[in-house]
């Protein structure tokens, strides 16, 4: 087990060096230059004196040529050196640590709704093939893949808090304001789940151990919900995992529509300002988050799973 | 308890197949001929019959400027299918030439593979964000901007389907007869790849059609005064409590145009599983968040 996980993490570093190259390479190619930016905006004049800018560009390691320079980046970050907000002159780090609760929060609160309604909706779906449950299912599905995100958090805002006046319009703080979110974004990440869900419990109950269960004359319930369902979890909790991983930075409309102070709005509200550095450090980390629950969710499915481990590393596709 | 078994059909074609596509041709004939049947000016602002509900002569209603939203709905079309549909285009383009690149050519394959890996760390619209804090607002930005997440999926699946072909017996035997590498490539492989091409860019087209609306809902999209959905959505949601017509028009716009492209290229998918056994839609949806 070990072993495996060791292996898991070494395939990561090549990819955790790209994706700090991606950031890096995407904030290189900005236009303007950031110390002058970055100075300006902390001494609120359009014409700052140039020895400040040249102190800045000093610091920020910008007067290197670019491998140089991603290399003091690299290293800066590795201290955990972000930058300063422009805006709030604040350090990225304490920005961005500020916003992650709020993210983990509601993407935490997404995810769970999320695995109620997709689990028992697959596993009914799987079990009662081509019934009517099942075609509602499918059809409820193919609405919410439909339907972005926002739109479902605006159809909630209508019906819940302007016409029912039962929830929150937005805000943070409370279990009310999470409620509406959590719902939107569960609702409409659930579609692609369903149907994996469906399949792969699908392909599970046309196994053979399935056919060995019913032959000793287990129940029905007991051969579906223990049997088949915990080799049929695995490829929805991977696909699950990078869902949650996703919903850390990605939900950047439904955090905007709702006040909610996370990493996505965060990032938003860097890019409208064009305060560059939050808005690298945001995708940095939203990044690096993504990459390292996709680690966890592959070393959980190893554990249900044990034969993950045997297997010869697949490549996913 | 019945058990449905029978498809129903229309025409010779499955039901989502037929209302899909029916409702792409409406979608982009009203979009073409918009000038036309939009019964006014989208820009044009009767600022004495702001907000109005919907009535005979504002079929949708109007906005907080008097404009009427069926108009500004109608026209919305243009950017949404347009910018969604080069996009696609692009990106396809792309996907496919890395993919079967990497397919044919091992040295080629593990760098390529590993630079998809990397963008798949990064969600769609969070790339397309920054692409568009760098480039700045604008068509042609909102296109890169698009473009850039949206090729190592198409790469991916290409791949796969590529390296399969790659092993069968009548790519060998062209190569054995002396054909070269462009030609086993463009006439061996490429026709073997159009089909999971096909279906995971016309899905991807309605995620194009949510990301258009997405950033334009945030300001960062296509630019007023060209009307566009997600500008119009976002636009109405502070009259949310006395002009819903506003906000939820526009969303029923952007959820029929989604659904439109996500039927056909289930039915198109349907389609090449009942031939021979292409990856199943939850197998092409996987390695993208909607």
């Amino acid at each position: 087990m070990i072993g495996y996980i060791l292996k898991r993490i070494a395939a990561l570093i090549p990819i955790l060096f790209g994706i700090s190259a991606v950031s890096f390479l995407l904030f290189y190619l900005c236009p303007g230059d950031p110390a002058q930016i970055a100075v300006s905006a902390l001494m609120g004049t359009e014409t700052p004196p140039e020895e400040a800018i040249e102190a800045v560009r000093l610091e920020m390691g910008l007067h290197l040529p670019f491998p140089a320079q991603y290399a003091y980046w690299l290293k800066r970050v590795g201290t955990g050196d972000l930058g300063y907000s422009y805006q709030t002159g604040r350090s990225v780090i304490r920005e961005i640590s500020a916003a992650l609760p709020a993210s983990a929060w509601l993407a935490g609160a997404a995810i769970t709704l999320m695995g109620l309604i997709v689990v028992p909706l697959g596993v009914i779906s799987a079990a009662r093939k081509n019934t009517i449950w099942d075609k509602t299912a499918l059809l409820g599905s193919l609405m919410a893949i439909s339907t972005p995100d926002f739109f479902i958090a605006v159809l909630f805002i209508f019906f819940f808090s302007v016409s029912l006046k039962v929830l929150p319009v937005a805000g943070y703080g409370t279990w009310e304001n999470v409620v509406l979110p959590a719902s939107a974004l569960a609702l409409s990440n659930a579609a692609i789940s369903m149907r994996l869900m469906r399949t792969s419990m699908l392909a599970a109950l046309g196994e053979k151990y399935i056919v060995t269960a019913r032959s000793k004359g287990l129940y029905e319930f007991t051969v579906v919900a223990r049997h088949a369902l915990k080799n049929a979890m695995v490829p929805v909790l991977t696909y699950a995992g990078a869902q949650f991983g996703y919903l850390f930075g990605g939900a950047v409309v439904v955090e905007t529509i709702f006040m909610w102070p996370g990493l996505g709005r965060l990032l938003v509200e860097s890019v409208k300002a064009r305060d560059v550095f939050v808005a690298q450090g945001c995708v940095l980390t939203i990044a690096f988050l993504y990459v390292l629950i996709n680690l966890a969710v592959d070393v959980l499915c190893a554990v249900i799973d044990h034969r993950i481990r045997y297997a010869p590393h697949h490549r996913k596709n | 308890m019945r058990r449905i078994t029978a498809r129903t059909r229309f025409l010779g074609l499955p039901t989502g197949l037929f209302a899909g596509l029916w409702l792409m041709i409406l979608l982009v004939a009203a979009g073409v001929t918009a000038p036309w049947i939009s019964p006014h000016d989208p820009v044009e602002q009767h600022l004495e019959k702001r907000l109005s509900p919907p009535c005979p002569e504002f079929l949708l209603g109007t906005d907080a400027l008097g404009r009427c939203v069926a108009s500004r709905l109608i026209y919305g079309i243009r950017p949404s299918v347009g910018i969604s549909l080069s996009v696609t285009a692009l990106v396809a383009a792309v996907g496919m030439a890395v993919g079967m690149l990497s397919a044919y050519y091992r040295a080629l394959d593990n760098i390529m593979m590993r630079v998809t890996d990397c963008f798949f760390a990064f969600p769609a619209i969070v790339l397309a964000l920054v692409m568009i804090a760098i480039l700045g607002p604008g068509i042609k930005s909102l296109v890169i901007a698009l473009a850039v997440p949206g090729w190592p999926k198409y790469a991916r699946v290409v791949r796969s389907v590529a390296l399969s072909v790659k092993e069968r017996g009548f790519v060998e035997a062209t190569r054995a007869i002396g054909g070269r590498n462009t030609y086993i490539l463009c006439r061996c492989m490429l026709p073997a790849v159009w089909a999971p091409v096909m279906t995971i860019a016309t899905v991807g087209m309605g995620g194009k059609v949510i990301h258009i609306a997405s950033l334009g809902f945030l300001g960062l999209g296509v630019q007023p005064p060209t009307p566009e959905w997600g500008t119009i959505l976002n636009q109405g949601l502070p009259f949310l409590g006395i002009a819903p017509h506003i906000s939820l028009s526009a969303g029923a716009f952007i959820m029929i145009t989604v659904l439109s492209f996500t039927l056909v290229g289930e039915g198109l998918r349907e389609a090449a599983d009942a031939k021979h056994n292409a990856p199943a839609m939850e197998q092409l949806l996987k390695v993208q968040i909607p």
